[in-house]
């Protein structure tokens, strides 16, 4: 298991996350400030790093930048600001994933299960063979019809096996239901399209961590459906 | 008030009209006798007074024509003359010496003769039964003086009671049985005109008295003019009462319709005109009238025209300056209304009044652009505020979270306990939702959140809603039931913000439906202007209105037992509003209604 650093000025989290990290068989160790988040890592060898963006002395951001600058391991932000800008200014500052505080601990440990198994396991796995498409952790091989998210196997039914494979063989590109509906049922859709959507909602409680905050499937409104990937995932 | 208003037929009112004529004629005429008596006094001095001009003017006559030929012509019937010269000597006599009502004397002096002194005699009053002027007018006295008290007593009573008519008729008059006010054509001409018309056809009755005819034919003619008299000025007076009961009497004028003709002209002027143009036309105006009364009272001298010609043109350079000081104070003031209020009027070649009042609306400018920094910096620092709270609230929040995860996992044995913890769950929970809604709630009601409105095609959004709650509603046991037109109805919205008030509207759908029945969801395009319109019914009786809904922290509920903050519809139309459209509520029963309307995308 891993070595996980734990950087949060309030000491009750701290210590509320080493349990739930040490009860699922990491190992931890602890920083109060942005600034003894790069002492420790600098001293010891950390595979992940979770992070509290409003800290004294150093801020979560420039801690951030800091570390980005040598060290090339997952980073999820870990902070009590929800706003988009908050996570979009994370993001690109260089944060693998974002968790807003309160956070569920169901859900902060899937998303650390997921950064660990890239980073360590999947991260260098090599470019997929034929019939095989890959989205972040995502990948689909069409010719074992397996699907598996962070390398855990995902049970889909044919349909929405279908349509997670019409969106990934297009990812970025925005697909309306109707769309979806014609090239995954192969018929007009006749008022039918409502049902893409039920389909959609199935598939993303199946392959998100948090289905109401999608990494992959993401809605556009009014529009259809795009399947994320590459920088912004 | 009542009373004023009965209506009374035609033919008592015309009954009533020529009765008040008469009496006013009779009452008239007889006041002037009766007034004329009085003022001659006693009878025999009267009849003196008045027979006294026609001697004199027969003395004087007699006197000249007997210096001049010797004999005097002779005298009309009832008169009778004495001739003396300076010395008394009688030289020719007509006079037999007996009583007389008055006499009169002139002398004429000769310049080679002796004087002489005619004396001219009239007899008493009861001998004068001719009809000359003098007799007839000496009848006329003595009929006035001996009954004058009668008469004018009864000529007053006579006005009396006209007057009483002509009230009586002023407030009948124009009055219709259902107690509106009827105008005839007369009442319909311009007032104005109609009262030069009645005093000129005045002015012809009185010219009838000019008629030269005299004895009976005369005081026919008299009394039809003071009938005609009589018959105008009533009318007149109706007319006017019949006016002023509907409202028209200075309305419905010439001038005053030529004079609002002209204000609108002016107005419509002044609003379609730049006001330099108008003061050139005000200018050109004046000046046409000046010059044109000028020749019009021939006072056009040429020394007069050099001096008008030169005001004039100093004038015009004048007010064109001040005008185009308007015209600039006003296109700042336009601008500031249009809500550029950092416009600045620029004070150059201003003066006086000008500039001052440049100066106001710069100053006023300025204070109108520190009140709305101060109001947006006091709305900033609210959100600011809340959103700090916010996340200083969320830091022990998690903590409490986690801890209460933490024990739940440690599996206590005593089912106390756990039903604590399980509480402790749930309202720390609660907790988060809420601190999350004030949030979202203080953001999108002071517009602090960024707003990206596209073309969305709502036909495809509402799928994807119904799509994303179909389960949802199903647990719910409420039966979702979308219609969506065949067309595509694109609007111009925010995806995201549309869908957090869908997703809170059918939240509230699944949460407070009554179960086993539909949730009605319409999609309508009306004009330029979207609807989409969610019906359901309530479980629980509202007690309370649509606008008390809306309020935040209110919830239809009475006890605050479920979950949510009661934020959520205030957070909806804040979202609604941002994005140019709108969101109503209408409570009918236990019939909940909701209406979003969206602009529609071109």
């Amino acid at each position: 298991m891993a070595h996980i650093l734990i950087c949060d000025d309030e000491r009750d989290i701290v210590s509320a996350l080493r349990i739930y990290l040490e009860a699922e068989g990491h190992t931890t160790c602890v920083a109060y400030t942005g600034r003894q988040a790069l002492d420790v890592l600098a001293r010891e060898k950390v595979q992940l790093v979770l992070l509290d963006v409003m800290m004294p002395e150093m801020d979560g951001i420039a801690a951030l930048a800091a570390l980005r600058q040598q060290y090339n391991l997952p980073v999820i932000l870990l902070t009590a600001k929800g706003e988009d800008t908050d996570k979009v200014l994370g993001l690109n500052v260089g944060a693998d994933d974002y968790v807003t505080k309160p956070f569920n601990p169901v859900e902060l440990l899937a998303r650390v299960r997921s950064q660990l198994r890239r980073y360590l396991s999947l991260g260098a796995e090599p470019v997929p063979q034929e019939d095989c498409w890959q989205v972040g952790g995502l990948l689909l091989d069409d010719r074992q019809k397996r699907v598996t998210v962070d390398g855990e196997p995902v049970n889909l039914t044919p349909t929405e096996y279908e349509i997670l494979k019409l969106c990934m063989n297009n990812p970025n590109k925005v697909l309306s239901p109707r769309e979806i509906y014609r090239q995954v049922w192969q018929e007009d859709p006749i008022g039918a399209e409502g049902l893409v959507a039920v389909h959609i909602r199935h598939l993303r409680e199946k392959i998100e961590i948090n289905p109401a905050d999608p990494r992959y499937i993401q809605m556009v409104w009014g529009r259809g459906y795009v399947l994320r990937s590459g920088e912004d995932v | 008030m009542e009373k004023k208003k009965r209506y009374y037929p035609l033919p008592i009112r015309v009954t009533v009209w020529v009765l008040t004529v008469l009496l006013l004629c009779g009452g008239v005429a007889l006041t002037a006798l009766g007034g004329v008596g009085v003022a001659l006094g006693e009878k025999a001095t009267a009849q003196a007074r008045i027979v006294k001009p026609y001697l004199d003017s027969y003395a004087s006559k007699a006197a000249e024509s007997y210096a001049r030929e010797g004999a005097v012509e002779k005298l009309p019937a009832p008169y009778s003359y004495v001739i003396t010269n300076e010395r008394g000597e009688v030289l020719a006599a007509t006079y037999d010496g007996g009583a007389y009502l008055a006499s009169s004397s002139d002398t004429h002096h000769r310049k080679h003769d002796a004087d002489v002194t005619v004396t001219v005699y009239c007899p008493p009053a009861d001998t004068l039964t001719g009809n000359s002027p003098m007799e007839q007018a000496v009848r006329l006295v003595t009929v006035a003086v001996s009954g004058c008290r009668g008469y004018l007593i009864g000529g007053l009573l006579g006005l009396c009671l006209s007057v009483a008519g002509l009230v009586f008729l002023c407030c009948a008059v124009g009055r219709r049985r259902d107690g509106g006010v009827a105008l005839c054509w007369v009442d319909r001409i311009p007032f104005d005109v109609f009262t030069l018309l009645w005093a000129v056809l005045c002015g012809l009755c009185g010219g009838l008295l000019r008629l030269p005819f005299g004895g009976a034919l005369r005081v026919v003619l008299l009394l039809a003019a003071m009938l005609c008299l009589a018959v105008l000025l009533t009318s007149w007076l109706f007319s006017v009462a019949v006016r002023a009961k509907s409202g028209t009497l200075w309305r419905n004028t010439l001038i005053g319709g030529l004079w609002r003709a002209l204000q609108r002209a002016s107005a419509a002027a002044g609003r379609h005109l730049p006001v330099v143009w108008q003061v050139v036309g005000v200018l050109l105006a004046v000046s046409a009238a000046e010059l044109l009364a000028l020749l019009a009272f021939d006072l056009l001298t040429r020394r007069l025209l050099v001096l008008w010609l030169a005001e004039k043109v100093l004038l015009l350079p004048l007010l064109l300056w001040a005008a185009l000081g308007l015209t600039r104070l006003h296109g700042g003031l336009r601008r500031m209304a249009d809500g550029d209020i950092t416009h600045q009027v620029s004070t150059r070649h201003l003066t006086g009044g000008l500039k001052a009042a440049a100066e106001d609306i710069n100053r006023l400018g300025d204070g109108l652009q520190e009140a709305v920094e101060q109001q947006i910096k006091s709305e900033r620092m609210k959100t600011e505020l809340i959103t700090n709270v916010s996340h200083d609230i969320k830091t022990p929040l998690t903590s409490i979270i986690n801890y209460v995860d933490l024990m739940e996992k440690e599996n206590p044995e005593d089912p106390t306990l756990q039903e604590y913890l399980a509480v402790l769950s749930r309202q720390s929970a609660r907790l988060k939702k809420l601190v999350d809604d004030l949030l979202e709630a203080s953001k999108a009601s002071t517009g602090n959140l960024s707003v990206d409105c596209a073309p969305c095609r709502l036909n495809v959004l509402l799928e994807q809603v119904v799509g994303e709650y179909s389960e949802r509603a199903q647990a719910a046991d409420v039966t979702l039931c979308p219609a969506y037109p065949n067309e595509t109805v694109t609007a111009l919205a925010d995806g995201r913000h549309l869908w957090r008030v869908l997703d809170n509207l059918l939240c509230n759908v699944c949460k407070y439906a009554q179960p086993h029945t539909r949730a009605y969801l319409d999609l309508t395009a009306e004009g330029n202007t979207a609807h989409i319109v969610l019906r359901n019914v309530s479980r629980e009786a509202l007690h309370i209105s649509a606008d008390e809904l809306m309020e935040r922290f209110v919830r239809g509920d009475d006890s605050r037992h479920t979950e949510g903050s009661g934020l959520g519809l205030a957070i909806s139309r804040s979202l609604m509003e941002l994005q140019g459209g709108g969101l109503n509520l209408t409570v009918d029963g236990d019939l909940f209604k909701v209406e979003l309307t969206l602009p529609l995308a071109e």
